[in-house]
C-alpha cells in the first residue's frame, strides 16, 4: 500500500512540477502570476483526448499537435492580452489573466464540449513490476518527460543566447535592455515555454486523470502551490515543490480522506504564502507594508 | 528637538547606518546632505518608522519613538514626504490634502458609517483646513478639484507638502523635494521652507541641490558611507576638508 | 474663500453645503427607486424572482466593490463568504428555530468575523499572491461545503430552509420577499455610500494608491485593510443569507469559484469606485441568462472575453469608463 501511494504521489508530483515550471518561467521574466496557466494544461489534455477519441488521429501525431496548439494559445495569450499592459497595475494584470483563463475555458466548452474524456495511455502494455510494486506505463512516460523537459529547459537556459537573455531579463530588465535583449521577446519565449511544458503536462495527465474543460483552474492552483512551495522563480524549486505536493496529496488520499486531499494541498499553499512566501528554496523577499 | 542618537542599521552584510547622531530644532531648517548611498534615505525611513533600526534611539521632544509604525510616528508629530512623489493620483487635489487631516479626525469608524452630523461637521472643517493650506502653498484654486495626478509636477510637489503640513507636524522631513524642479521653482521652494520653519515647525531637508540646502539651512549634517562626517553652519560645512573630499569634490568633477 | 463647482466635480463637492449628494449617491438612489418600479411593471413571477436575485447579488457586489475598487484588495474567494452566510443562516434557522432575520444577521456576522480574521495575514501579501491566496481560500471553503454534509448537506441533498417569517408575518412570497431584499440592499448601499463619501473611503483609496503615503499621514494601513475585508465579507454573507431564503433549497454547487468570478464580473462591468456601478453590474450579470436563452452555453466565453477587454482598455470599470469618457467630452464642449 505505502509503496503504491508513493508511486502515485511521484507521478502526480511530476505533473505538478511540470505545471509549476510554467508559473516560474513566466513569473521570473514577466513578473506576472499567470492565472490562465492552468487552462494551458487543460487545453493540452482536452485536445489530446479530442484528437485521439473524436478525430481518431494516431497518438504519435495527436501528442505533438495538442502541445503545438497549447504553444499557440500561450503565445496569443501574451500577444493579445498582456503585451503593452501597465506593469504597475497589478490588479488589472491579475484580472486580465483571470479573464483570459475564463476565455480559454469558454472556448474549450463551446468548441470541444462539456463531456469528460478518457484518452488512451501513450503506450499500451502491462504495468512494470518492481517486486510487489506495479508502475503503470503512463507513470513512466510522465516521469521520463519531466526529466527530458527539465534537461531541455536547462540546456536552453544555460547554453543558448536566448536562454541567457531570459535569465538576464529575470535579474534586471534594464541591464537586459543594455545587453540588447528585448524584454518583450523574452516574455514571448517565456509564454511559449509555459505553453509547451503546460500542454505536455496536460496531455501526459489526461490518460491518468481524464480531461474536462472545467479542470484548468484546479490544475493551475496546484501547479502554483508547487511553484510557491519550492520558491517561485526556481526551476529546481518547482521540481521539489511538485514532488512534495504530490506525495502529501497521495498520502492524504491514501491514509486520511480522499475528499479533503485537495483541501490539504491548498492549506499547504496558504501556509507557505503566509509564513514563507519565498518558498522552501528561495531567499527572503522585501516585505510589503 | 528631534534627536537621532547612535542609530545603526544593517542590511545583510551592508552597514547602511553606523552610529548616526543628528539633531533638528524646531523653527529652523536642518539640512542633510551626502553622496548617493550615504544612507540618507535609510535614515529617513528609520525616523519615519518605515524600517526598524538595529540600535539607537529617535526621540521627538524627549519622547522615545523608535520602533513605532509610520502612522504612529505621524501621531507623534513627525511627517515625511517621498523622494519619488507618492501622490494619491486619482483623488482631487483638495482631497489629497484632506487625507493629511487623518490624525485630527475624532469621529469613530461607526460614526463614519452612519455619517452622523459630527462626521459631516468634521469633513467640512477638514476641507476648509485643506483649502487654507493649498492657498498657503500657492496652489491655484482652479487646480483644487482637478485629479491630483494631472497637475504639473511642480504643483504635485507642493500638494505633497501641503498634505504633510495638514497633519500639523512638529517636524517635517522632506526627501529631495527639489528633485525635478527648475531653478525658479527650486528657489521658490526654499522661500516656502523658510516660511514653514518660521511657523514653528522643524524642517529636515534631505537634498541633492546643495545651493538650496546651504541657502535655507541653519545647520547642515553631512553623511557619507552610513555615518555623519561633519556638521555645523553652512559656511563651516563648506570649508570642512572631509566634506569637500567626500562630497563636494565629487559633485564638481 | 469660495469654491466653484465644476461639472466634473469630484466626490469632494459632496461635503460642501448646498451640494448634498454625490453623483454616485444620486445614481444609487435612482436605482433603488427603479427596482420597485420594475417589479410592479413585470407580471411574470419568474422575472420578479430574477429581479430579487439581482438585488441579492448587488449586495455582495457592493461589498466586493469596496474591497477591490476602493482598497485594491483583490478577492477571488468571495463565494466562500456567500456560502458561509447561507449555511450559517440555514443551520441556525433549522436547528434553533430562531427568527429568520436574526439568522441572516448571524450568518453575516460569522462571515464578517472570518473575513476579518483572514485579512490580517492575507493583507501583507503582494496583489498576485493575495489573489492566489483568496482563490485557495475560496476553493478550500467550497470543498468544506461540499463534504461537511452533517452541517451543509453537501452537494446532495443540500440544505433547505422554512418560509421567511418576520415577527409572525409570512413574507416568503416573491412580492413580499422583494421588499425584504430591497430594504437590505438599501441599507447596504447607504452604508457603502457613507464609506465612499467620508474619510473612511478616502483612506481606503489612499491605501490603494500609495500605502506608504497613507501611513505617513497617519492612516493605520493594516486596520483599514482588515476593516474592508470585514465589511466585504459582511455584505457578501448578508447576501448569502438572503439567498438562502430566496432559493429555500440549495446545494454547495452554488458556492464554487464560478460565483466568485461572477461577482468580479459585476464589479468590473460597473465601476471599481462607484457603489452604483456595482448595482448596475449585478443587474446586468443576473439578467443576461434570462434575456438570452442560449446564454448559459456561452456564458463562460462571453464573461472571459469581456473581463479581458474591460481590464485591458478600461481598468476602472466599463460603466465608469464610459461615464468618464462622456464627462471628458462634455467638459471639452464647455471649454
Amino acid at each position: 500500500m505505502f509503496q503504491q501511494v508513493v508511486i502515485s504521489g511521484i507521478t502526480v508530483g511530476a505533473i505538478y512540477a511540470l505545471i509549476a515550471i510554467g508559473f516560474t518561467i513566466v513569473f521570473s521574466t514577466v513578473r506576472v502570476v499567470n492565472f490562465a496557466h492552468g487552462e494551458f494544461v487543460m487545453v493540452g489534455g482536452l485536445l489530446y483526448a479530442w484528437l485521439t477519441i473524436v478525430q481518431q488521429i494516431p497518438l504519435a501525431l495527436a501528442i505533438p499537435l495538442a502541445i503545438a496548439a497549447c504553444v499557440v494559445v500561450a503565445w496569443l495569450s501574451y500577444e493579445l492580452c498582456l503585451a503593452g499592459m501597465n506593469k504597475d497595475n497589478h490588479i488589472a494584470q491579475v484580472m486580465v489573466t483571470l479573464g483570459l483563463g475564463v476565455t480559454i475555458k469558454g472556448l474549450a466548452q463551446v468548441f470541444i464540449g462539456k463531456d469528460t474524456q478518457f484518452p488512451p495511455s501513450f503506450s499500451s502494455g502491462s504495468p512494470l513490476m518492481l517486486g510487489s510494486m506495479s508502475i503503470s506505463q503512463q507513470s513512466i512516460w510522465i516521469v521520463g518527460s519531466l526529466a527530458v523537459l527539465l534537461g531541455l529547459l536547462w540546456a536552453v537556459m544555460q547554453k543558448t543566447r536566448i536562454g541567457k537573455g531570459m535569465r538576464a531579463v529575470a535579474i534586471n530588465h534594464y541591464a537586459a535592455v543594455l545587453m540588447g535583449i528585448s524584454p518583450k521577446r523574452a516574455a514571448i519565449i517565456a509564454f511559449v515555454f509555459a505553453g509547451l511544458i503546460g500542454g505536455a503536462a496536460g496531455a501526459l495527465l489526461s490518460p491518468v486523470a481524464s480531461a474536462h474543460y472545467d479542470n484548468g483552474m484546479f490544475l493551475g492552483i496546484k501547479g502554483f502551490a508547487a511553484a510557491i512551495l519550492g520558491g517561485l522563480g526556481h526551476p529546481i524549486g518547482a521540481l521539489v515543490g511538485g514532488l512534495i505536493l504530490g506525495l502529501v496529496e497521495s498520502l492524504t488520499a491514501g491514509y486520511l480522506s480522499s475528499a479533503y486531499k485537495d483541501a490539504v494541498s491548498l492549506v499547504l499553499l496558504l501556509a507557505i504564502l503566509l509564513f514563507r512566501p519565498q518558498g522552501l528554496l528561495g531567499r527572503a523577499l522585501p516585505n510589503k507594508l | 528637538m528631534l534627536a537621532i542618537r547612535h542609530v545603526s542599521k544593517r542590511f545583510g552584510g551592508l552597514r547602511a547606518l553606523r552610529d548616526v547622531n543628528i539633531e533638528a530644532e524646531r523653527s529652523c531648517v536642518t539640512g542633510l546632505i551626502g553622496p548617493n548611498g550615504a544612507g540618507k534615505s535609510t535614515l529617513m525611513n528609520v525616523i519615519s518608522g518605515f524600517i526598524g533600526a538595529d540600535e539607537g534611539s529617535v526621540t521627538v521632544d524627549e519622547a522615545e519613538t523608535i520602533g513605532l509604525p509610520p502612522h504612529r510616528m505621524c501621531a507623534s508629530g513627525v511627517v515625511r514626504t517621498f523622494q519619488n512623489l507618492q501622490m494619491f493620483s486619482d483623488m482631487s487635489t483638495v482631497e489629497v490634502v484632506v487625507m493629511g487631516r487623518t490624525r485630527h479626525r475624532r469621529a469613530s469608524l461607526a460614526a463614519n458609517l452612519l455619517m452622523t452630523p459630527a462626521v459631516r461637521h468634521e469633513e467640512r472643517d477638514a476641507f476648509l483646513a485643506a483649502q487654507d493650506l493649498l492657498v498657503r502653498m500657492d496652489v491655484p484654486e482652479s487646480f483644487w478639484l482637478r485629479r491630483a495626478g494631472d497637475l504639473p509636477y511642480g504643483f504635485q510637489r507642493r500638494v505633497e507638502i501641503a498634505r504633510a503640513l495638514a497633519t500639523e507636524p512638529a517636524y517635517l522631513l522632506l526627501d529631495e523635494p527639489a528633485a525635478g524642479l527648475n531653478d525658479k521653482e527650486s528657489s521658490a521652494l526654499g522661500e516656502t521652507l523658510r516660511k514653514i520653519a518660521d511657523g514653528g515647525i522643524g524642517v529636515v531637508l534631505i537634498e541633492h541641490d546643495i545651493d538650496l540646502v546651504m541657502n535655507v539651512s541653519a545647520r547642515v549634517f553631512v553623511m557619507d558611507a552610513g555615518t555623519v562626517i561633519a556638521s555645523g553652519t553652512p559656511s563651516e560645512v563648506r570649508s570642512n576638508p572631509d566634506v569637500v573630499a567626500a562630497y563636494l569634490g565629487e559633485e564638481h568633477d | 474663500m469660495k469654491l466653484t463647482v465644476s461639472p466634473a466635480a469630484s466626490e469632494s463637492t459632496a461635503k460642501r453645503p448646498g451640494v448634498p449628494l454625490s453623483a454616485d449617491r444620486k445614481l444609487s438612489l435612482v436605482l433603488m427607486v427603479l427596482f420597485p418600479i420594475c417589479t410592479f411593471a413585470v407580471t411574470n413571477s419568474f422575472y420578479k424572482s430574477v429581479l430579487v436575485l439581482s438585488m441579492i447579488n448587488a449586495i455582495a457586489a457592493v461589498g466586493l466593490c469596496l474591497m477591490l475598487g476602493f482598497a485594491g484588495e483583490i478577492s477571488i474567494g468571495q463565494a466562500a463568504f456567500y456560502g458561509l452566510g447561507a449555511y450559517v443562516t440555514a443551520y441556525l434557522a433549522n436547528q434553533f428555530h430562531i427568527e429568520p432575520a436574526l439568522a441572516i444577521a448571524a450568518g453575516a456576522a460569522v462571515a464578517m468575523t472570518i473575513g476579518w480574521g483572514i485579512s490580517r495575514p492575507l493583507s501583507r501579501l503582494h496583489e498576485h499572491y493575495l489573489a492566489m491566496a483568496t482563490l485557495a481560500f475560496g476553493i478550500i471553503m467550497y470543498i468544506f461545503f461540499a463534504n461537511a454534509r452533517a452541517f451543509t448537506g453537501g452537494l446532495d441533498p443540500g440544505a433547505s430552509v422554512e418560509r421567511f417569517m418576520f415577527l409572525g408575518f409570512d413574507l416568503s412570497s416573491m412580492e413580499r420577499y422583494f421588499w425584504v431584499v430591497w430594504v437590505a440592499l438599501g441599507l447596504s448601499v447607504l452604508v457603502a455610500g457613507n464609506i465612499a463619501s467620508t474619510q473612511v473611503g478616502r483612506s481606503l483609496l489612499a491605501v490603494k494608491m500609495s500605502a506608504s503615503a497613507a501611513a505617513s499621514v497617519g492612516v493605520d494601513v493594516v486596520r483599514m485593510k482588515a476593516f474592508v475585508f470585514a465589511i466585504g465579507a459582511l455584505l457578501t454573507g448578508l447576501s448569502g443569507g438572503l439567498y438562502a431564503y430566496f432559493a429555500r433549497s440549495f446545494n454547495a454547487g452554488t458556492f464554487g469559484i464560478g460565483y466568485s468570478i461572477e461577482l468580479l464580473m459585476m464589479v468590473v462591468l460597473g465601476s471599481l469606485t462607484r457603489v452604483s456601478g456595482a448595482i448596475v453590474g449585478a443587474f446586468i450579470i443576473t439578467i443576461l441568462p434570462v434575456v438570452f436563452e442560449q446564454f448559459e452555453d456561452y456564458k463562460t466565453l462571453v464573461f472571459g472575453i469581456t473581463m479581458v477587454l474591460i481590464m485591458k482598455f478600461m481598468p476602472s470599470g466599463l460603466v465608469e469608463g464610459v461615464l468618464s469618457l462622456g464627462e471628458r467630452l462634455l467638459r471639452g464642449k464647455r471649454n
